[in-house]
């Protein structure tokens, strides 16, 4: 599903070079679950965005479900994203003036379907926000908008889930429901590569991969 | 989910930025349509001020023109015909023509096409003496009216006939001989009575007697016959003797004519005065307007333009806040699989809802401010004025402008949001 070949990525700032990814190479499995563990700033981030086709490498390879993101136009890129790739983020990133439906309807933007609305309620029923379909996100729990935001990462059924510490905002219950639903969408098909901070997640992931100064190393 | 409802949804949340957007649009579209609502009442005042100028010269120029005929009335005609044959030192010398001839050439003259005289009185003219008033010296008058012109119509006559049996006496016969009006006098062994006494005049006329022509012809033994037929020069016509005189021998051949005074010069310069001053008031308020809306249009020349990049600035720079305000939603809905051309799209559709409700509002308020602003320069407020200020292409081209406007201005910061690395933004975020 997710191989990666000798990833490199160095960012050019004011006060030289830094090396957020240094050859990192792995291969996922569909259906895998595979969190990434490491301190801040070992560059999991920086992971996470390079296979999620938003951060161009410096060098190496990235290859899901057969494709390399970055040799497709940006049109295309974008659309294989959409169709492909479910993001979700430590700070929600929630559209703080659409409601929990359309918040969760955002991807058909990109990829319009004619279920969507029928998947979107799916969804809210399935991550018990039946009662908040038609709230904005200030009128939500930090639990209830990170449910929402893995609502909306799965509303174009993506084939790899990119969590990045979708726990770290959380307390222990939101935390264990939300890794209690990556675990169930990889127990239906899906693959999903945390990156977390979070050592409960080991409960979830049965693979864990740890990450330091940009290199990767298998637990 | 659609780029429109997204966008609603994001003024929604973001109304008072919208606000100030349309406000901006507002200004320069209102701008705008004031100061052409302005000059359009200023051109319709114009014409409006122009038309009630000539209108009131036309009355001016009739009532002059009523005024030099009732002067001329009282002046006498200016243009006489004698006998080709009158011997004129005879005839100045006693103030009357000895040779007489046919009253058929006051009907040759009416019935032809001349132009240049008018207002013909066919008269028998004689200085005698009044045998029933111990021979007091009189000058008698046969008149018998203007005789109608058949190719023009100019008008009351300047002489009213005189009926059949009275007489009409100047102020020297009446206060010599004390004859007032409504007595019954013998003249020539006929009776007459006194229809009315003139004014003064301060010449012949007060020794004079008028009676009716064919009376006159009877009493002088002169059956048909007239020595004198007395006319106008047509001033419209601007004639002068010489070519008076042409047009009359071509018809009359055995007539001459004399012109018995300047009235008709005179007339003819007063009139044209008159003319002149009207036009030189005219030109005068017309040049005011012009420079009016010289002025105006000068105004406007330079407040369009500065209040349109003006505003063009202002809505750039609420855009780039825009931008700035939402790089965090542009970047997760990058990363959603939104393209390029959906995120432009989110922009130029809020510029284009701006600018079409911004040039909407503008219109009815410049439309409004002009229209109140022409009504306090005396431009009436009627339904007819307001419908005929409004200018639907103008209307059509501001809806067209506006967003046009807000999209040019929206369209640097939408680069702007299209550049944006959704990378750095989310691992900042």
């Amino acid at each position: 599903m997710l191989k990666v070949k000798d990833l490199h990525k160095v960012y050019q700032g004011r006060q030289g070079a830094v090396h957020a990814l240094a050859g990192v190479a792995f291969q996922v499995q569909a259906g895998e679950f595979v969190a990434v563990q490491g301190p801040s700033g070992s560059g999991k981030t920086t992971l996470l965005l390079a296979i999620g086709a938003l951060l161009m490498p410096t060098e190496g390879r990235v290859v899901i479900d057969g494709k390399n993101p970055y040799a497709l136009s940006p049109e295309a890129r974008a659309r294989f994203r959409a169709d492909t790739l479910g993001f979700v983020f430590q700070q929600f990133h929630l559209v703080p003036f659409l409601d929990v439906m359309d918040n969760i309807l955002a991807p058909a933007l990109a990829l319009p379907a004619p279920d969507a609305r029928d998947r979107a309620v799916e969804l809210i029923e399935h991550f018990g926000l039946a009662d908040r379909a038609h709230h904005v996100p200030a009128e939500l729990s930090v639990g209830e908008r990170q449910r929402v935001a893995l609502a909306r990462a799965l509303l174009n059924r993506p084939k790899l889930l990119l969590a990045d510490e979708p726990t770290g905002n959380l307390d222990g219950a939101n935390a264990e429901i939300v890794l209690g639903h990556l675990a169930a969408f990889a127990e239906a098909g899906g693959t999903v590569l945390l990156v977390t901070h979070d050592h409960r997640t080991a409960a979830y992931a049965p693979r864990m991969l740890h990450m330091n100064h940009g290199k990767l190393t298998e637990e | 989910m659609t780029v429109w409802r997204l966008v609603r949804k994001e003024i929604g949340y973001r109304k008072l930025d919208f606000v100030l957007g349309v406000l901006a649009v507002l200004v320069a579209v209102g701008c705008l349509v004031a100061v052409m609502t302005l000059l359009r009442a200023h051109h319709s005042r114009v014409a409006e001020v122009n038309a009630a100028q000539a209108e009131a010269t036309a009355a001016m120029m009739a009532q002059a023109e009523d005024d030099y005929r009732k002067l001329m009335k009282e002046m006498g005609y200016n243009l006489i015909m004698l006998h080709r044959e009158e011997d004129l030192t005879n005839f100045f010398s006693k103030g009357f023509a000895s040779k007489h001839m046919p009253e058929e050439y006051v009907s040759r003259l009416c019935n032809s096409r001349i132009m240049t005289v008018q207002h013909l009185l066919p008269t028998l003219y004689r200085q005698m003496p009044w045998p029933e008033q111990d021979n007091c010296p009189i000058i008698l008058i046969g008149v018998r009216g203007e005789v109608p012109h058949l190719h023009s119509n100019k008008g009351e006559p300047m002489l009213e006939p005189v009926e059949r049996g009275t007489m009409r006496i100047g102020r020297v016969i009446h206060t010599k001989l004390g004859i007032n009006a409504g007595d019954t006098v013998t003249f020539m062994g006929k009776a007459f009575e006194v229809s009315e006494v003139h004014e003064e005049r301060g010449n012949s006329d007060d020794i004079g007697v008028w009676i009716h022509l064919a009376e006159a012809q009877e009493l002088l033994n002169r059956p048909d016959e007239v020595n004198a037929i007395l006319a106008l020069s047509c001033v419209c016509a601007g004639a002068e003797l010489g070519q008076v005189r042409q047009e009359i021998a071509g018809i009359v051949p055995e007539a001459q004519v004399i012109q018995r005074m300047s009235e008709a010069a005179i007339r003819l310069k007063a009139r044209s005065r008159v003319a002149q001053l009207t036009e030189e008031a005219m030109r005068g308020e017309a040049a005011y307007h012009a420079r009016l809306g010289k002025e105006r249009e000068g105004f406007a020349s330079w407040l369009i333009p500065l209040v349109i990049v003006g505003s063009t600035v202002w809505i750039g720079l609420l855009a780039l806040g825009n931008v700035r305000a939402r790089s965090t939603e542009i970047g997760i809905l990058r990363a959603l699989g939104l393209r390029s051309r959906q995120i432009l799209a989110v922009f130029i559709a809020k510029a284009v809802l701006l600018g079409i409700v911004g040039a909407l509002v503008g219109y009815v308020i410049g439309f409004v401010t002009g229209t109140a602003w022409g009504a306090l320069e005396g431009v009436p407020l009627s339904a007819q004025t307001i419908a005929s200020l409004f200018d639907p292409v103008l209307l059509v081209f501001v809806l067209l402008l506006a967003p046009l406007q807000a999209c040019l201005a929206s369209w640097i910061p939408a680069m702007l949001a299209l550049q944006q690395d959704p990378a750095v933004v989310l691992r900042e975020g």
